[in-house]
C-alpha cells in the first residue's frame, strides 16, 4: 500500500517535471533568447547545488544507518521539550543546501515522531547561513547581522507555535 | 561483519530510493527558478519602492518571497537597494523573506507536509518578514 502511494507520488513528480520541460521546449521555439538565458541560469543552479546534493545523500545515508525512531521521539518528538527546540534550531542553522532537498528527510523524521512545530522551526532557522555570515557582515555590518540572527531564532519559535496551532486539528495532504 | 555488509547494502538501497524520489522535484523547482531569474531583471527591483514604512516592506516581502536563489544574491540586491536609497526596513524584509518564504516551492512543501502546513508556514513567515523588517529597520 505504502509502496503504491510512493510510486504514484514519484509518477506525479515526473509528470510535473515533464510539463515544465515541455514549457521550456515551447519557450525554445517562441523566444530563443529567453530560453538560452533560462537554461544558462538553470545549468548554473544545478552546478551550484550538485555538491550539496552529495552531502544530503551522505547525511540521509547516516540518518538511515544511525537514527532510530526512539531517538527522534526523544530529541524532536512531541515530548522532547526544551531539548527539541534547541536541537531543531541548531540543526536548522548547521544544515546546508536548498531547503527542498531536506523535505524527504524531514518527512521521514515526521513519520518517526518529529512534530510539525519543530519541522517549522527547523525550516525557519535554515535562513541563518553560517557560511554566509561573514558576507552579510561585510554588506550590512555586525550589528545588523547579530540583530537579524537573533530575531530569526526568536521568530522561528513563534512560527513553530502558529504552525502547531493550525495543524493540530487536521493534517491534510495533496493526496 | 556479514551483517554490517548486509546492513550497508540495505541502507544504501533505502537512501538511493529516497534520493531518486527528490531528483525530479529538485529539477522542476530549478527550472522554474531559472525562468523567474531570467524574466525578472535585477534593475527592476530599484523602481518599485516609494519610501512608505508599511508598503515598502510589504512589496519587499512579496519580491523576496518569489525570488528564489542563493542568499548571496539577496545580499547583493539588498546592498544595491540600500545604495539606491531604499529603506533598511524594506531591505530587511526582502532578505529575510528571500530565505524564509518559498511560494514557488509551495507545491513541493505541500507535497511532503500537506497543504495546511505549507500555507500556514509560508503565510506566517511572510508576515514575520514584514514584522522583522519594521522592528530591525526601525531600531537600527
Amino acid at each position: 500500500m505504502k509502496k503504491n502511494k510512493n510510486s504514484s507520488k514519484n509518477k506525479i513528480s515526473i509528470i510535473v517535471l515533464a510539463v515544465i520541460s515541455a514549457a521550456y521546449v515551447v519557450l525554445y521555439f517562441t523566444n530563443g533568447d529567453m530560453f538560452e538565458k533560462s537554461i544558462g541560469k538553470f545549468l548554473g543552479l544545478v552546478l551550484q547545488i550538485a555538491p550539496f546534493l552529495l552531502l544530503v545523500f551522505i547525511i540521509m545515508f547516516f540518518n538511515f544507518w544511525f537514527l532510530k525512531p526512539e531517538m527522534i521521539k526523544k530529541y524532536l518528538g512531541e515530548q522532547s521539550g526544551l531539548k527539541g527546540y534547541i536541537f531543531a534550531i541548531l540543526a536548522g542553522i548547521i544544515s546546508v543546501g536548498s531547503v527542498y532537498m531536506w523535505y524527504p528527510l524531514l518527512k521521514e523524521l515526521r513519520g518517526s515522531g518529529m512534530s510539525d512545530k519543530l519541522i517549522a522551526i527547523f525550516i525557519y532557522n535554515r535562513s541563518i547561513k553560517l557560511h554566509l555570515l561573514p558576507l552579510m557582515i561585510l554588506y550590512f555590518g555586525l550589528t545588523f547581522t547579530s540583530a537579524l540572527t537573533a530575531a530569526t531564532i526568536l521568530f522561528s519559535l513563534i512560527i513553530g507555535f502558529v504552525v502547531h496551532k493550525f495543524t493540530l486539528e487536521k493534517t491534510d495532504s495533496l493526496h | 561483519m556479514i551483517a554490517d555488509k548486509s546492513k550497508f547494502k540495505t541502507v544504501l538501497n533505502k537512501t538511493w530510493k529516497a534520493f531518486q524520489f527528490i531528483i525530479p522535484i529538485i529539477l522542476s523547482v530549478l527550472l522554474i527558478v531559472a525562468f523567474v531569474q531570467a524574466v525578472v531583471p535585477v534593475e527592476s527591483y530599484h523602481k518599485i519602492f516609494t519610501g512608505n514604512l508599511f508598503l515598502d516592506p510589504l512589496i519587499a516581502a512579496v519580491l523576496g518571497s518569489i525570488s528564489l536563489g542563493n542568499p548571496i544574491v539577496s545580499y547583493i540586491i539588498g546592498d544595491g537597494l540600500l545604495q539606491s536609497g531604499v529603506s533598511l526596513v524594506a531591505v530587511t524584509a526582502f532578505i529575510i523573506s528571500w530565505v524564509t518564504v518559498g511560494f514557488i516551492q509551495l507545491p513541493a512543501e505541500a507535497f511532503y507536509f500537506g497543504k495546511r502546513f505549507a500555507i500556514v508556514r509560508n503565510t506566517t513567515s511572510f508576515l514575520g518578514a514584514i514584522v522583522i523588517g519594521i522592528i530591525i529597520g526601525g531600531l537600527l
